[in-house]
């Protein structure tokens, strides 16, 4: 089922959470909000949901073009996996996965054995067959987590939509979960929309991704288009480290110290910030002329997939390179030599507008 | 060695102001044998007594327990204008002397009151009656359910009741099948507070009791009547009946914990 949400204003008091959001989620996509806390995400999720309402006259939200009060009552299927779970907490996994089956009116209430049957299908799918008659008290965050999912699943929603469903678990189960979470999606095709603060998250998981901060949307696409091209440096900074030079357009380059960056100029004489990815960075041994800055090595740090080095320029900026161990093997650096620093790529954000 | 002190300084203090007098109760009620506390256990009015406190019983704590349930959840669940003004409202008969409370009753019901001329009219007695001493037993009794509640309500949250909603159920079904009994231990431990509270209510209801023996007379307000007739004891034999009932209290609240404490982990 298709969502669209347009132009939805939120708020609460005199604090505004969205402001103006739009954006479209086509039937079978998983589709990640992606953003800091206090961005509007979790309050966007929840208005489509339903559990918060739009101001008045603040937007709407459509599924198949219709608002949720006009769908028919089997389309009204919407699967909400909280943050925290919120399994309720006096029923074991069973009873919780069998809720929504349950509280069914008489005539579409599935009987008591086909029920028994469609629960613990699920249980086998989140690998918890044998834990049926405990209760979440009883289990650990990332089964409590799975049997959230399971009884969301239970009722066949049309939507899907999880809350930071692995913030509150550790990084190794986070990890398997997602990966699950992902092959889930490929096998069921559920519409869904994931909120996260993890860009890695989001990025391994989602068609698209929705960057938001401040209540707005800064930018819509899928992970390559996010990742590769930033439309706006909130964009940039978010989805990983980056560094920072200042700069000034001068004939049509943007320069920063003596370094000239390949790209479409603005006025002569804008001031302009340049960000550039740790790995976007190249180091070399001697001065390729004007298109490299010096630099002090300050920190090699080489146990990991790439080996990370932290550089000092002359002109004060603190910068992280990231080099594979085969580039690094070629040029070997350590603590205190001098070097020089050449972006191999970079994005230009001018003050007030973008290229 | 401090421990040792401090133990033993609580256990004296507590040897002394409460288990010695319970003791003298049971004593005092037994000392001149069985044949007799049975006659002062039996006697009418005795029974008429304790009939009436039990029906004041059965009356205001399934009012305040649904009142203070509703009470709780509007409070624990909703921001509202006067919320807070509620929240005081629920604790003020904790704060009022219970023989303000009946004193309360007496202005608003008495004959002399505002209603009570109304009431009197149409055939209604309130106070020097039995429902005046229900009313003023559903008063006294009326905190202790939502105090047990909005903390507890408020401690768990509403995911549990939105998750609940949004998989389709209904609010009824939502009140039943989670809600409730979420909090059912915590219900049930207010719901013993409220039956001790009820049954040894003096203050308020002898105000508007009158003390009509074997008609509006309470079992705290019969033992009072035999005691000032120097029936010492008839009057600890009715006592061992109300000192009955709250030794059944402790043991139901101990339970209770007990299985509040199971039930978390």
């Amino acid at each position: 089922m298709s969502i669209e949400v347009r132009k939805v204003t939120k708020t609460f008091g005199n604090y505004v959470a969205l402001r103006e959001v739009s954006l479209e989620v086509k039937a079978g996509e998983l589709v990640a909000l992606l953003g800091p806390s206090g961005s509007g995400k979790t309050t966007l999720l929840r208005t489509i949901a339903g559990l918060e309402a739009p101001d008045a006259g603040g937007g709407e939200v459509l599924f198949e073009g219709r608002a949720f009060g006009d769908l028919p009552a089997d389309e009204r299927k919407v699967g909400f996996v909280f943050q925290h779970y919120a399994l309720f907490r006096h029923m074991t996994v069973f009873e919780n996965v069998a809720f929504g089956l349950r509280v069914r009116p008489k005539g579409v209430r599935p009987k008591e054995d086909e029920i028994r049957e469609r629960v613990m299908a699920l249980l086998k799918l989140i690998q918890m067959e044998n834990l049926a008659g405990r209760r979440p008290g009883q289990l650990s965050g990332g089964q409590r987590q799975r049997v959230a999912l399971a009884r969301a699943l239970a009722i066949e929603p049309r939507v899907l939509l999880l809350d930071e469903p692995f913030g509150a678990l550790d990084a190794r189960v986070r990890q398997d979960l997602r990966q699950w979470l992902r092959r889930l999606h490929d096998e069921m095709h559920v519409t869904s929309i994931l909120v996260t603060h993890d860009q890695d998250e989001a990025l391994e998981v989602a068609d698209r991704i929705v960057v938001m901060n401040q209540g707005r949307v800064e930018q819509m696409g899928t992970p390559d288009e996010v990742f590769h091209r930033p439309a706006t440096e909130f964009v940039m900074d978010f989805l990983g480290h980056v560094n920072l030079f200042h700069g000034r357009v001068e004939s049509g380059r943007t320069v920063i110290g003596g370094v000239a960056v390949e790209a479409p100029g603005g006025p002569e004489g804008a001031a302009a910030r340049v960000l550039v990815r740790p790995h976007q960075l190249q180091i070399e041994r001697t001065a390729g002329g004007s298109e490299s800055l010096r630099a002090k090595v300050e920190r090699v740090q080489s146990a990991g997939p790439v080996v990370r080095i932290e550089v000092i320029c002359e002109t004060g900026e603190r910068l992280r390179v990231d080099l594979s161990h085969d580039a690094f093997e070629q040029t070997p650096v350590q603590r205190g030599d001098e070097v020089f620093v050449k972006p191999r790529e970079a994005r230009v954000f001018l003050e007030d507008y973008t290229i | 060695m401090a421990r040792a002190v401090v133990l033993g300084v609580t256990a004296v203090f507590l040897g002394l102001f409460l288990f010695v007098p319970l003791a003298a109760i049971f004593g005092e009620a037994l000392r001149r044998g069985w044949g007799v506390y049975w006659a002062a256990v039996t006697d009418p009015a005795a029974l008429a007594a304790v009939r009436l406190t039990l029906v004041a019983v059965a009356v205001a704590v399934p009012l305040n327990l649904v009142f203070g349930l509703a009470a709780a959840w509007v409070v624990a669940r909703h921001r509202f204008p006067g919320r807070s003004v509620l929240v005081t409202l629920i604790d003020l008969p904790l704060a009022v002397s219970p023989v303000v409370t009946g004193l309360m009753y007496m202005l608003v019901f008495g004959l002399q009151g505002w209603f009570g001329r109304w009431f009197w009219d149409r055939g209604i007695e309130v106070v020097f009656a039995v429902p005046g001493i229900v009313l003023a037993t559903v008063f006294v009794t009326l905190p202790f359910v939502a105090r047990e509640l909005i903390p507890l309500l408020e401690e768990q949250g509403d995911e549990e009741e939105q998750a609940a909603r949004l998989l389709g159920a209904s609010g009824w079904q939502m009140f039943w099948r989670v809600t409730l009994p979420n909090v059912r231990w915590a219900l049930l431990y207010g719901v013993i507070l409220s039956v001790a509270r009820a049954m040894g209510e003096f203050g308020a209801v002898s105000v508007v009791s009158g003390h009509i023996r074997g008609r509006t007379t309470t079992a705290p307000l019969h033992i009072e009547i035999l005691y000032n007739e120097y029936n010492f004891a008839g009057a600890f034999a009715v006592a061992t009946l109300l000192a009955l009932t709250a030794l059944g209290t402790l043991a139901a609240r101990s339970v209770l914990e007990w299985r509040t404490r199971e039930t978390a982990e």
